[in-house]
């Protein structure tokens, strides 16, 4: 304002103050270009501390065709450890590598049995899908997002830690050179002061969390609000 | 006094001009910043944008536009107007010549060459050197990380202090869940009846395949079901397979380049040039020099998981009308491609080699010895493991 109205004091024609103002307008509007200029889907407001089913849920609202969709994800135990999902209000259908399709959003509950040198005790962890896989036709089966837990988070839970794990889909020109096969999940630890949600996501897509070490059920079976009012699961 | 009423009056005029324009400028670049938002995501921005605005009036969308329940008939679901592979992370690409392009500079150094890239250059009669890409080759091959977080004993103490608040608290999400995921479990079961069926159909394809082998000339062994191109065969290009070879939106560009039309003009021909203006006529001799290589990549599958072994085959052929020498193809595998010692193959005599890429590849190399004439090609094979 302040510039405009000196330059109308010193008699200068409305045109060439256009012309002032058009200046600094155009470098503005290359900026906020610029700025505004789409970058990488990011979950910085988002934290795999969120209570479960916070981050499928807003995934959901962003839109797409992810409600409905029953994405497919192979869980598996490590030495023997046996896999149980909720069927019919309890859990059953123990194994060792069980695979399912879920919905994005919801939580899943899952029991451990059978763990390795911890007879007798169990882990409750949940699965928190937030996003899906687009595999060509009749692949989609082949193509299930792998959940394998090892022996380590079970120790690890059973020793009163909790354990959070967020699996992405790796950016294939952000991929490192190891050697892998469908049998192991590469993991590794997120460095210090920083979310596990964020690094998944500077490395591509995050797909799954997965929460080892929360609650128990309280009575011999699991009630409805633990096993998250049982959201569908396709076999 | 007449005189200072017009020059406030003016000067109110002027005020309120500039305020004016100050307040149309603000607007502009407000604006401006809500645009890109909007164009740079796409299709997938305006499915928001329209469930937003017209939420309750459902009917009157375009199919596009509701983003409801997806339909699982026919390709698979990709958002409009993006062509495919899609979405690209889930894709392992090879072959072309991304980024910058690939040159050979005068000690012989080739440069532009990134990863997944596929080239071959050769040099001509008259002392140039020229590139040429392969098409790009796509293969669905999502790989998973995952990254882990170990919370603390202090962190399980404050566990069992919330414990019996945790049920409540997580009730309330439960009844949104229930709500978001009731409706929609029939309709993904009738797509997994769709799945099974196409899968069975696509097992008596490939026997199909099978009973037509041919042999290339120089190779150890017959051609492969997925080298059925009449391309791989004997280097002509069948119109029909266009669309099986040209699934990446790279693909075959050398093929489709006006210069090819030329080649097939096999012997020099003199173009008579008679001018009459004068006593004399003038006869001009245009000799054909129209240098070309084409490079055709396919694979052995359409999708891998890691562990999986994949064949490569590269088809080059001298399409021009000129003799072509030091012909050499280099491929600068992916990082997620390991290449599988001694399974190269070349039809023609050639000296293999490989050199390791920034990614932890290699880039492979064949530097065919004799000079390629007109019409004639070769094949080239490999295999590597998915990493």
């Amino acid at each position: 304002m302040t510039a405009v109205r000196l330059l109308l004091r010193r008699g200068l024609h409305p045109t060439r103050v256009v012309g002032k103002w058009l200046c600094p307008c155009v470098v503005c509007l290359v900026a906020s270009s610029v700025l505004a200029a789409p970058g990488r889907t990011v979950h910085r407001q988002f934290s795999s501390a969120m209570p479960p089913g916070a981050i499928g849920n807003l995934r959901l609202g962003r839109g797409g065709p992810v409600s409905g969709y029953f994405q497919r994800v192979e869980i598996r135990a490590p030495n023997g450890a046996q896999v149980e999902t909720v069927v019919a209000g309890r859990f059953d259908d123990a194994a060792e590598i069980v695979r399912a399709g879920m919905l994005i959003g919801p939580v899943y509950q899952l029991r451990i049995t059978h763990i390795a040198n911890q007879e007798g005790s169990e882990l409750y962890p949940t699965i928190e899908i937030i996003d899906r896989l687009y595999p060509p036709e009749s692949e989609a089966e082949r193509f299930a997002i792998p959940i394998h837990l090892t022996q380590d988070e079970l120790d690890l839970a059973l020793s009163g830690r909790f354990v959070t794990r967020v699996i992405y889909l790796e950016d294939p020109d952000l991929a490192v050179d190891v050697t892998t096969d469908t049998s192991t999940n590469r993991w590794f630890d997120a460095p210090a002061g920083h979310d596990p949600l964020e690094v998944a996501d500077q490395l591509g897509r995050p797909v799954a969390i997965l929460r080892i070490g929360s609650r128990v059920p309280e009575g011999p079976e699991p009630n409805a609000p633990f096993v998250y009012d049982l959201p569908p699961v396709v076999r | 006094m007449d005189r200072s009423q017009e020059n406030t009056r003016k000067s109110r005029g002027s005020r309120a001009w500039a305020l004016g324009l100050c307040l149309c400028a603000t607007l502009l670049i407000c604006s401006c910043r809500g645009l890109p938002t909007s164009s740079s995501l796409g299709g997938a921005s305006s499915i928001q944008a329209s469930r937003g605005s017209v939420a309750g009036n459902r009917d009157t969308l375009p199919a596009e536009a509701w983003s409801g329940p997806p339909h699982f008939e026919g390709d698979a679901w990709r958002p409009p107007g993006i062509a495919g592979p899609w979405p690209r992370d889930e894709y392992l690409h090879d072959g072309g010549d991304s980024g910058r392009p690939a040159a050979v500079a005068a000690d012989w150094t080739v440069t532009g060459l990134e990863q997944n890239d596929t080239i071959a250059h050769f040099d001509t009669i008259d002392g140039r050197t020229i590139v040429e890409q392969s098409n790009r080759v796509y293969l669905y091959a999502p790989r998973f990380g995952s990254v882990r977080r170990v919370h603390g004993v202090a962190a399980s103490r404050s566990r069992d202090v919330v414990g019996s608040a945790d049920s409540e608290l997580r009730l309330e999400q439960h009844d949104d869940l229930q709500i978001a995921t009731n409706s929609h479990t029939q309709q993904q079961l009738i797509g997994d009846v769709g799945v099974r069926g196409s899968s069975v159909y696509r097992d008596r394809l490939q026997g199909g395949d099978l009973n037509s082998l041919r042999k290339v000339a120089g190779m150890r062994n017959a051609l492969l079901p997925f080298e059925d191109f009449q391309i791989i065969h004997a280097g002509r290009y069948d119109q029909l397979e266009k669309v099986r070879l040209e699934e990446a939106i790279e693909a075959a560009r050398t093929w489709s380049h006006d210069a090819a039309v030329q080649i097939f003009l096999d012997e020099r021909r003199a173009i008579t040039d008679t001018k009459d203006e004068r006593l004399q006529s003038i006869y001009r001799t245009d000799e054909p020099n129209h240098p070309k290589l084409r490079l055709v990549k396919v694979a052995s599958t359409e999708s891998v998981l890691p562990g999986d072994m994949v064949d490569f085959t590269i088809r080059f052929d001298n399409v021009g009308d000129r003799v072509i020498g030091n012909v050499t193809i280099l491929d600068n595998l992916s990082t997620r491609l390991e290449f599988v010692s001694s399974t190269d193959e070349c039809s023609l005599k050639a000296d293999f080699v490989t050199e390791p890429n920034p990614g932890g590849s290699l880039v492979v190399r064949w530097e065919i010895t004799d000079p390629l004439p007109p019409g004639q090609g070769g094949v080239i094979r490999f295999r590597c493991r998915v990493r």
